[in-house]
């Protein structure tokens, strides 16, 4: 229907915006098709004041902390996406029911139809991969490596600190680290009275590369220390998609369509790849049409697309997804100290864990101090009366810190999702199959156990230890691995699905391998190589 | 914003008086008196011991300061007033209710004779009229004499037990112990009958007296028109609360004692020996005359209850308001906005919905006293009930407003602080289990 553009980049997110700069930078047409949703209700309505003036002062503070349906107060168990919080629940909105996917009790599938996609409720740790763990996703670390100082330089990245460098990579253009906050200076006074015992041990504790700026940049402020990233995207010092897609935007070759819904692609046999969206707001069927097809719609969304216009029903696709386990505790030095209000509320410190001494298999924690959500949440897991905990809670809220233990995932066949017809009509449904592997879960408790003895050697005790269901990190990847072996949905080095002309995948479905790191910012880099193959792919024909 | 009853009969046969000196008029009844009077379009002269606040500013009121013991401050308040509406009184049995009261009498007929101000409307008590009369009863009864032996044109009014929005009423005291206590005292057998008054009606009343000069030399009887008992009066008050409330009777002379060594003891005593003797001897209440030469016409008690109390809940609506307010005071001992009780009936509609409530639900909310207890046994009990969802949902609420930030952002000051806050709350737990427990296999057993 509309005129044939270079390039339709399906999906905001972190890896559709880079992936679509690069080809806008480079000179090519992009078409960018989203559902696209926004928050118009909330955002607008948070002051730009530190969390606590902000709860002192402003008298409509319940709109945004709880929402006007109460969808900020989660009575029903952990689920993926409990963190986030009325303002930034426009990115799961409209999930599940866009999606069609059905998952088993026990795994937490989650998806974005929001402008900017998950990451803009992303924690902003922003890890490179080691050269093993690129290559283990199926990628070449000398390609990959130059596109994270690219990204890092266009997003802002500050620099980790301490003994976590040796074990993060290597990126250049790197902004100054941010402050960390009073619980997070005593954690790491701790740790280096004891850094020898730690490093024995293959655990390196210091500060991560963050998506957060501390100094201006185009236009964005450097980081306020007011903690409210749980509540607002103020002056933009948190990296989110929609930052880029914001630049983005006044590019005359560059044009954003939503809402659109994609639902399959044809390669046509002039050249052309037809992509068939479904209009949400008229509810007919669009089509678009370009030279090239990028897709970014998310791990599982991008994998629908490819099923339904492969017309590959029934069909296993193995995937791997990052477990996570919540260790609140309490940081004793912190109890009754005089507490700092100036702090950001992202992740303070991350710990890193090498637990067959070859780099190969990391295990990774960050700790948070528990500073810019309120207090009721946590009462759910107390089971003393209300009153009596809401004191505890409050007498012992400056020294609480939670760790967050991310481990490894690979692909692997007890873990899969399928492309399902629905009875009744043309639809069609996305059915996750999970089985959780026995050797897997318990060589992660073996780590976690270690992990938290070491926690505890930093002045944390733990209070417990929360397993939320399979699913929630919201780390999916591998469903079109990324590998040389000639074998059907796959993705080539180039990033071009195996067996397309001119479709290629830049989210998680084409990474191979999750190390126990976020991927968001391997995501980006990867994107952005991509966008610079096919920029150079379209200059060629 | 006019009163519950403005008009009373259109025949008005006195023209509007120039200015209107009100003694007691900080009181509970006179700041009802003076802002209706001023509604009227009166000029209103403020006689009175305190300073009035400063939101009483008004162009045609004049506050002086005086005391009914200063026969000089009497003389200078009655120059140039028209008429005088007597509210000034003591009313718990202190040592000088005899000065204030009776000589207070004289002092204020020989002011008003010597300032020629001749009307004067003189404010008593049904309790003037029993038989065994406590202190008050028979000061009052005294002043009413002293008025009427004087050739001024006085017209007094015997009040039943008066209600209305103010504080320091006999009425606000019993609102406050059955909004705080699980079991509410009666001095006496509760059958002493009452005619309850909106304070509204006796400020109208007042006005149609200075109006008519029928009334002129009369005693009225100024009651509500529904006839209660005291007992019935305290159910109605707990229901409109949306409380359940047991009464434990104090038989008259245990009660007599305890309120002679109240007075004794404090300097303001809850409850006098005046109270008590008033609230067990009925009196005849016959409204009739009143209505007949003022056209007297009070308002009903359930609208008058209504008004006083700001809303009344629909049957829904009443157990969530009941439970709002239980929670509120357990969680922060403060009681709770109309917004917030809103806000939390909205929540608990949305996220909860319409489930039949568990035992321990319905038993809190008819006693809200056990809620702690209920809450440290359901904690243990069910961690997942409704009650315990219902406390997690208020707790939000609470958190995500300004008015309560402070009280969920304090820190304790230091390490010895917050050990010290722990193991008290660590304490009140395990005591507060314990009776759950026991209360909670009581409540599930009975139903």
């Amino acid at each position: 229907m509309s005129q044939v553009s270079d390039v339709i980049v399906v999906g905001s997110g972190a890896s559709g915006v880079h992936a679509a700069t690069a080809l806008v930078e480079g000179g090519a047409s992009v078409t960018m098709l989203d559902v696209g949703h926004e928050d118009k209700e909330y955002l607008s309505l948070v002051p730009d004041l530190p969390f606590s003036r902000m709860r002192r002062e402003d008298p409509a503070q319940h709109r945004y902390l709880l929402g006007d349906r109460f969808e900020g107060i989660p009575l029903s168990p952990l689920a993926a996406g409990a963190q986030i919080t009325p303002p930034h629940q426009y990115v799961v909105r409209q999930f599940p029911e866009l999606a069609a996917i059905v998952a088993p009790a026990g795994f937490a599938a989650l998806e974005s139809f929001a402008l900017g996609g998950l990451a803009q409720t992303w924690g902003a740790v922003c890890f490179p991969f080691l050269d093993s763990e690129i290559v283990r996703s199926g990628l070449d670390p000398r390609t990959l490596t130059p596109h994270y100082s690219e990204v890092a330089r266009r997003i802002g990245v500050s620099a980790g600190t301490g003994d976590i460098l040796r074990l993060a990579g290597q990126v250049k253009g790197l902004q100054p680290p941010l402050d960390v906050d009073d619980c997070a200076a005593r954690v790491l006074h701790s740790y280096r009275g004891r850094r020898e015992g730690f490093q024995r041990a293959g655990i390196g504790v210091g500060q991560p590369f963050m998506a957060v700026l501390t100094e201006p940049l185009d236009g964005r402020r450097a980081h306020a220390y007011h903690a409210m990233e749980f509540w607002s995207d103020a002056g933009g010092s948190v990296y989110r998609p929609c930052l880029t897609l914001r630049r983005l935007d006044g590019r005359p070759s560059f044009s954003y369509q939503r809402p659109y819904l994609v639902r399959r692609f044809r390669e046509e046999p002039d050249g052309v790849v037809s992509v068939y969206a479904r209009a949400l707001d008229t509810d007919r069927e669009v089509t678009f049409q370009a030279r090239v097809l990028v897709l970014a719609a998310g791990a599982f969304g991008t994998t629908r697309i490819v099923l339904r216009s492969l017309g590959l029903y029934d069909l296993k696709v193995p995937f791997a997804c990052n477990a996570h386990t919540y260790v609140p505790c309490i940081c004793y030095r912190m109890i009754g100290a005089p507490v700092s209000e100036r702090a950001h509320g992202l992740a303070q410190l991350t710990m890193i864990y090498d637990p067959t001494g070859d780099q190969q298999h990391l295990v990774q924690g960050q700790m948070y101090s528990y500073r810019s959500l309120l207090l009721f949440r946590l009462l759910k897991e107390s089971r003393f009366p209300v009153r009596e905990s809401i004191r505890f809670v409050r007498g012992l809220a400056s020294s609480l810190v939670i760790w967050v233990i991310q481990h490894e995932d690979t692909s692997s066949s007890d873990q899969f999702c399928r492309l399902c017809r629905s009875d009744d009509s043309d639809a069609d449904y996305l059915e996750i199959s999970y089985v959780p592997r026995e050797e897997a879960e318990r060589r992660r408790r073996m780590n976690e156990r270690l992990m938290i003895r070491y926690i505890r050697r930093l002045g944390c005790w733990p209070l417990s230890i929360v397993r939320p269901p399979h699913g929630s990190s919201v780390h999916y990847g591998g469903h079109l691995p990324t590998n040389s072996a000639e074998k059907p949905l796959t993705t080539e080095p180039s990033g071009r699905l195996r067996g397309t002309r001119s479709v290629y995948i830049v989210d998680g479905a084409a990474l191979s391998y999750l190390p126990a790191k976020g991927p968001t910012f391997t995501l980006m880099a990867n994107a952005n190589r991509v966008g610079e193959h096919v920029l150079r792919c379209l200059k060629h024909v | 914003m006019p009163g519950p009853h403005d008009c009373f009969s259109q025949d008005v046969s006195r023209q509007s008086p120039s200015l209107v000196l009100v003694t007691g008029a900080t009181g509970f009844i006179g700041c009802d008196v003076v802002s209706h009077l001023l509604r009227r379009g009166w000029r209103v002269r403020a006689f009175t011991r305190r300073p009035l606040p400063s939101t009483a500013d008004h162009d045609r009121l004049d506050v002086v300061r005086g005391d009914m013991r200063d026969a000089g401050s009497l003389e200078a308040a009655t120059k140039g007033a028209s008429v005088v509406v007597h509210l000034a009184a003591v009313k718990r049995d202190e040592p000088d209710s005899d000065d204030v009261n009776v000589l207070g009498a004289r002092r204020l007929v020989a002011a008003c004779l010597a300032s020629g101000c001749q009307r004067v409307i003189n404010i008593s008590t049904q309790s003037a009229k029993i038989a065994r009369k406590g202190t008050y009863g028979r000061t009052k009864a005294q002043a009413d004499e002293v008025f009427h032996a004087s050739p001024l044109d006085v017209t007094t009014l015997l009040l039943s037990l008066v209600y209305g929005e103010g504080s320091g009423s006999v009425f606000t005291t019993m609102l406050k112990s059955i909004r705080a206590l699980p079991v509410v005292p009666v001095f006496g057998d509760g059958k002493w009958i009452s005619a309850p008054l909106h304070v509204g009606d006796v400020s109208s009343a007042i006005a149609a007296c200075i109006e008519h000069d029928k009334t002129v030399g009369k005693l009225y009887d100024l009651g509500g028109p529904n006839l209660v008992t005291f007992d019935q009066l305290i159910d109605r008050l707990a229901a409109t609360l949306g409380l359940h409330r047991y009464k434990v009777h104090i038989p008259l002379p245990i009660a007599l004692g305890l309120a002679h060594l109240m007075t004794a003891v404090l300097r303001r005593p809850p409850i006098t020996v005046s109270n008590i003797l008033g609230s067990n001897q009925n009196t005849a209440i016959d409204i009739e005359p009143a209505r007949r030469d003022f056209g007297f016409d009070p308002i009903d008690l359930s609208r008058g209850l209504s008004l006083v109390l700001g809303w009344r809940p629909s049957a829904g609506e009443n157990d969530l308001t009941a439970e709002a307010l239980a929670m509120a005071q357990y969680l922060m001992g403060a009681p709770l906005s109309r917004e917030l009780i809103d806000r939390y009936a909205d929540a608990s509609h949305t996220l909860l919905g319409m489930h039949s409530p568990k035992p321990e639900l319905v038993f809190v909310r008819r006693h809200p006293w056990a809620l702690p207890f209920m809450d440290a046994a359901v904690g243990l009990m069910r961690p997942e009930s409704l009650l315990r969802k219902k406390l997690l949902l208020m707790t939000a609420i609470l958190e995500a407003t300004p008015n309560h930030a402070e009280y969920f952002l304090k820190q304790p000051a230091s390490p010895f602080e917050a050990l010290r806050v722990c193991a008290s709350q660590a304490a009140r737990t395990i005591v507060k289990a314990v009776i759950g427990l026991l209360l909670y296999i009581l409540v599930r057993r009975r139903i």
